[in-house]
């Protein structure tokens, strides 16, 4: 847990734990507020609730930079201006109880960008940030080293794509997204999206072979 | 074949940690706190992004004149690195210093007594091994390959920089220059450390630890695995003589690595992961102990054991190889034709496709 104050710590409620007239009364503390309960607070300038928006978010949003780009360093700035964006446009946000989503919509974003600033850097011969996260450098320690094997090609296979292609594969095979949520996720259409997976389908399975995620 | 089941984020561990979180929050508190309005925003956005680019082109061009290796032949990327003669590279290094220009215009420096061996060569890997004394390397930016020093207890992997290792009698010791390299040992906290411009890291050798049934006043080295010539260890699991193998050529104790690679072969062959280990024993053979016959052999093992897609074509390009350093170019030739049949557009094709037109 991270060391920030909970707004809700010094709220409790009162409750008797052998009815009424005992002497003994059990202080609970109330449910965590919902996404839409930090949305709505964020909306009214709260900071407190921008905190627990962040607690609550940015561990998924850093773990999904991370598998996205495959480097720590960027991952980490992919979190910081998908939580700074966010807080500044937030009068945007039309479905509070969406939240959660949106902002995984500007990490996506963020993360296009990213690759787009490390291709021009890359071009500018800048760009010398190796990436230290590869596939089977996140692979759980239970996971064989067959699979190990796989993954180094699955990820030397997508470190082949266009990023335009890569994302969306990724969210659909790694993330398990439905395929509406990807086209949500990368701004485009239904039938774009389809196509972007099915172009990188196509040189993933020449290297290895992914079960799932197929249904479409 | 090993299939990957979708969604792999359930087989993935994200490297989250408190602080890592922690220290974002900051950095979103300080871009908050220096952020300004929106207009004003955008207007400082166009302006810094003109000077930017203006910059940036005006930096590009300047280097482009200035640096000497746009003088040079057009960068190699496909195929192995050679030098710039063209020669092929093997074992660098003699009793004097030397400087080695490659091919891609990276450039290594021995100092006297210093010998590095090369492990694998080609289009998108160039892997060394520091066997002795001091090199500094410096790599071409934006090279189409992925470097690997190995120095015995540190691994240092760069993609475009300038840097040394040097294998000293208390350790081994990296100095970066220029841009950024990630060395990796078992000796460093997370065992991987990030290095940038100017920065030093030393990594000892790991202090003796007196063996449980030894004399507790006579101090020994622990160590990390049997010799080749100690009585195999029965009861290990594949996937623990495999791990064992790993630590072994990390620390380049072959004979070691070779040991438990043939025993979990030899206990373990009937189990699905038997084909990595023959693979694993081949590159071993072919790559850091120069057995190229026997590796043919273990490659053509791996191949026999139903392996992996991935791994199966790998196995084919190495039985080719292999074979074509042993002295039996027919034989070699069948295993690439193989290979050409079975993977047109495969990682190596355009390698065996060269290699099969000059044959």
């Amino acid at each position: 847990m991270l060391p920030f104050a909970n707004p809700w710590s010094h709220v409790f409620v009162a409750k008797s734990r052998f009815g009424r007239g005992s002497g003994l009364i059990l202080l609970e503390p109330p449910p965590e507020p919902s996404d839409a309960d930090l949305a709505s607070r964020i909306a009214r300038g709260e900071r407190w609730a921008e905190e627990a928006f962040y607690r609550r978010h940015a561990a998924d949003v850093l773990a999904l930079a991370q598998r996205l780009l495959g480097n720590s360093w960027d991952a980490e700035d992919v979190t910081q201006e998908t939580f700074v964006t966010a807080f500044a446009i937030w009068n945007q946000l039309r479905d509070q109880e969406r939240a959660r989503s949106w902002l995984m919509q500007i990490a996506v974003r963020k993360v296009h960008r990213q690759f787009r600033r490390r291709r021009l850097l890359r071009l500018l011969s800048l760009d010398r940030n190796a990436d230290d996260l590869p596939l089977d450098a996140l692979a759980r320690d239970d996971v064989s080293a067959e699979v190990r094997s796989e993954l180094i090609v699955l990820d030397s296979a997508l470190k082949s794509l266009a990023p335009k292609v890569k994302i969306p594969w990724m969210l659909r095979y790694i993330e398990g997204l439905l395929l509406e949520e990807v086209a949500e996720k990368c701004d485009c259409s239904l039938a774009t999206v389809k196509r972007r997976i099915a172009d990188a389908q196509r040189i993933v399975a020449r290297h290895v072979h992914v079960e799932g995620g197929s249904d479409d | 074949m090993t299939k990957l089941r979708a969604p792999l984020a359930q087989q993935l561990e994200a490297r989250v940690d408190d602080a890592t979180l922690q220290r974002i929050w900051g950095r979103i508190g300080a871009r908050r706190a220096g952020a300004r309005p929106v207009q004003q925003r955008a207007l400082v956005w166009a302006w810094g992004f003109a000077g930017a680019a203006l910059v940036l082109v005006l930096t590009a061009l300047a280097s482009h004149w200035q640096d000497p290796r746009f003088n040079a032949p057009a960068p190699v990327s496909v195929g192995p690195l050679t030098s710039r003669a063209g020669q092929s590279l093997s074992v660098l290094g003699e009793a004097l210093a030397s400087t080695h220009e490659l091919s891609d215009g990276s450039a290594i420096a021995l100092d006297p007594g210093s010998r590095l061996e090369v492990l694998e060569n080609n289009s998108r890997t160039f892997v060394s091994v520091l066997r002795s004394g001091r090199g500094s390397f410096s790599v071409r930016p934006g090279g189409p390959r992925h470097w690997i020093v190995e120095a015995g207890l540190a691994t240092v992997e760069v993609v475009g920089t300038r840097f040394s290792v040097a294998r000293l009698a208390r350790g081994v010791l990296v100095h970066v220059e220029h841009g950024i390299v990630l060395v990796r040992s078992n000796q460093l906290p997370d065992d991987v450390q990030r290095l940038t411009a100017g920065q030093e890291l030393l990594i000892s050798a790991p202090p003796p630890v007196p063996r449980a049934d030894s004399d507790p006043g006579t101090p020994t080295l622990l160590p990390v695995a049997p010799s080749a010539s100690a009585k195999p260890n029965g009861g290990l699991s594949l996937d623990a003589l495999l791990a064992r193998a790993t630590e072994q050529r990390r620390t380049g104790d072959w004979q070691a690595a070779e040991a438990s690679l043939r025993q979990a072969l030899a206990e373990h062959v009937a189990e699905p992961q038997a084909a990595l280990a023959a693979f694993t024993l081949g590159k071993l053979l072919l790559d850091a102990e120069g057995r190229p016959a026997e590796a043919a052999r273990a490659f053509a093992r791996c191949l026999a054991l139903s392996p992996p897609r991935s791994l199966a074509e790998d196995a084919w390009f190495r039985l080719a190889d292999a074979n074509a350093k042993s002295g039996n170019p027919a034989e070699a030739a069948a295993a690439a034709r193989e290979y050409r049949a079975r993977y047109p557009t495969g990682r190596h094709a355009l390698d065996v496709a060269r290699w099969l037109d000059e044959h």
